[in-house]
């Protein structure tokens, strides 16, 4: 038998798998490792232990966890809720200008995060464009407080900063759907609202389900946001993750609070995945 | 007894920067880890890496170094004690050849390894010093000398008088009147004390689980109130000076600049007490500019450094010498008074400090 062939394909893949190696599994090893370890004045030593785990389970990190997945949730939802629309109207409507368009949507990328989290305290602030408009329009008699320092203004952010990404992968879907199926679906005497029910939503789900991951993920992980933009409650799990490597020097707990976020974003995929198939077209 | 074996994250703590590049084995592999990251060290060079308060990595500052000690800063800025230890902790000995420690952190920086000592002779300045700050046991570690405080002070409660009137006690910070417009700081020791002076609590840093709980049960109740808990000095400084917040427990930093931007800012000690610190130059483990961060530590003594310290940030200055160059007004402005020390908690060490981050949290997240 000619093993060349097979050589060749592995060498081929030496590399990428050389990479993944070390720059995932490596690190990802290095963390279970250290989230089974403990820190004692200062030093990180290696005597394994449950305890990171055990503190999972504290009603501190239960709390600000379950507050994490719900903010991450109502961002991915909102999202969603917004750039379904913009990304079909991209990938079905538009023509001419589809380019400038799609350009207009990645524009705020190439600005900082952070430029972007603090244009909204100009935006949202007592003295803010907002509130300055409504006081002026005389829709508010004083400055609306809650609109920054709250969950609304995290979520607000959130949104635009990540909407982008579930806008792009959902205009890739929907801009290689097949238009045959539109003009069936026509034929067969299905209005506009049946035709988007039966053919373009179940075909566009799986840029709905890689679209939601793309928001969730780094949703879940955010931090500078929150403690910029958000009121006094709005502590969030990468906080408290940023502070155990940054503030507290306890890598063995943040290490296990990081592998339970990721627990939960696997989850998420899982079932976002599960129910990302295109389905109802045979 | 069995051993432990312990971890820095970057590199083993027993391992000298020289050794690492030693064991590193040619020369060329030394340049690429110096390209890396590790922290450059020149005879000829008069650069200093300076990890500090943003205080003090201010341009003037930077050019006060350049011009009076002949020294470059080049500045990376922490925001808290704990953030300080941590980087260091995780290989930022190697990036950094000095340091800006609170006076509660010297003992345990030492301890870990982290700083390194001087020799007295090389800080003639140290003679210039108020009594109070020379010769203390913070900054002594096994005999060792740590550092000679340049700067002393409080962090304390900052007011825009035109909204509060003059302020005298923590009261504002626990007023409903004020409810949305006050700030406090997003830090356990900080924050923690507050409630335990506000309580009448005598030793705020040796509290009990009992009393900590306490201390957690009124910050909990004065979270409605609060607007935003301040982590970057940037933020508090912007919230007050754009009237987000009328009342703050933060550093007297803040002063000038809202000044400066024609608010009548207050700033008081209050009358329950206020989180006492002072603060010096500190070499940090294996610098090989020890001789220059000797020479910037003595130079932060001098007279002139202190006068030019009080006049454009208003800190008080640990020099004699340089409070003897300020009119009496400002001296007085400035509360320069070592006779009120005693208003003040200094800041230690929590006995159990993962508790006391614990309780932060746990205010924050209720």
């Amino acid at each position: 038998m000619d093993r060349r062939p097979l050589l060749s394909a592995l060498s081929f893949l030496a590399l990428p798998n050389a990479w993944l190696f070390a720059f995932f599994v490596l690190p990802m090893a290095t963390m279970v490792l250290y989230s089974f370890w403990q820190v004692i004045d200062y030093e990180i030593v290696a005597d394994f232990t449950f305890r990171n785990y055990q503190r999972l389970t504290q009603n501190l990190y239960v709390t600000v966890f379950w507050r994490t997945v719900k903010i991450s949730i109502y961002v991915t939802a909102l999202s969603l809720l917004i750039g379904y629309p913009v990304a079909y109207y991209l990938a079905r409507r538009v023509k001419r200008f589809r380019l400038t368009m799609l350009m207009l949507i990645i524009l705020p990328l190439w600005t900082s995060y952070l430029v972007r989290t603090y244009a909204w305290m100009l935006l949202l602030g007592t003295n803010g464009v907002i509130n300055k408009a409504l006081l002026a329009v005389g829709i508010v008699d004083e400055p609306v407080s809650w609109l920054l320092y709250s969950d609304f203004a995290v979520t607000v952010a959130l949104v635009h900063i990540y909407m982008p990404f579930l806008i792009l992968p959902l205009y890739a879907v929907m801009e290689k759907l097949d238009g045959s199926l539109f003009e069936a679906a026509r034929d067969l005497g299905g209005g506009r609202l049946r035709t988007f029910l039966y053919v373009t939503l179940p075909l566009s789900l799986p840029g709905v389900a890689t679209g939601c991951i793309f928001v969730f993920i780094p949703s879940m992980g955010s931090f500078v946001t929150p403690e910029l933009l958000g009121g006094t409650r709005s502590i969030l799990i990468g906080s408290i993750i940023a502070q155990q490597f940054g503030v507290t020097y306890d890598y063995p707990f943040g290490s296990a609070l990081a592998l339970a976020v990721m627990a939960a974003i696997l989850a998420f995929a899982a079932v976002a995945l599960r129910y990302g198939r295109p389905r109802g077209v045979r | 007894m069995t051993h432990r074996p312990t971890f820095n994250i970057l590199a083993p703590s027993n391992i000298s920067r020289r050794g690492l590049l030693k064991a590193m084995g040619p020369p060329g592999l030394g340049g690429v880890a110096l390209a890396g990251g590790l922290r450059p060290s020149f005879a000829q060079d008069k650069t200093l890496n300076y990890f500090t308060w943003s205080a003090w990595g201010d341009k003037q500052f930077v050019a006060d170094a350049k011009e009076n000690a002949g020294l470059d800063l080049k500045t990376t800025f922490y925001s808290s004690s704990d953030e300080m230890m941590a980087k260091l902790r995780g290989g930022g000995t190697r990036l950094y050849d000095m340091i800006v420690p609170v006076q509660n952190y010297v003992h345990l920086a030492a301890k870990a390894g982290l700083i390194e000592p001087m020799d007295p002779a090389n800080l003639p300045n140290a003679s210039l010093v108020f009594p109070e700050f020379q010769g203390t046991e913070d900054w002594s570690y096994e005999g060792k000398l740590y550092g000679v405080p340049f700067v002393w002070g409080a962090n304390a409660i900052a007011f825009n008088r035109k909204e509060t009137g003059d302020v005298t006690s923590m009261d504002p910070l626990f007023d409903p009147k004020y409810a949305g417009k006050i700030a406090m700081r997003d830090e356990p020791e900080d924050s923690l004390a507050v409630g335990a002076m506000r309580l009448g609590i005598e030793k705020p840093f040796q509290m009990g689980e009992a009393e900590l709980q306490e201390v957690k049960k009124l910050l909990i109740s004065q979270k409605p109130l609060v607007r935003s808990y301040w982590r970057d000095f940037a933020d508090v400084r912007n919230m007050l000076a754009s009237g987000e917040v009328v009342v703050a427990w933060t550093f007297l930093a803040v002063i000038a600049p809202l000044r400066e931007a024609g608010i009548d800012a207050g700033w008081v000690w209050p009358k329950e007490g206020a989180v006492g610190w002072n603060e010096a130059v500190t070499p940090v483990k294996g610098t090989q500019n020890l001789a220059l961060v000797e020479q910037y530590a003595n130079h932060t003594l001098s007279a002139e450094f202190g006068e030019m310290m009080a006049r454009t940030t208003r800190y008080a200055p640990a020099s004699k010498a340089a409070v003897d160059k300020l009119e009496p007004e400002m001296v007085k402005d400035l509360g320069i008074d070592t006779s009120t020390i005693s208003r003040l908690v200094f800041k230690q060490v929590p006995p159990d400090k993962a508790r006391w981050n614990e309780i932060w949290n746990e205010v924050k997240a209720a």
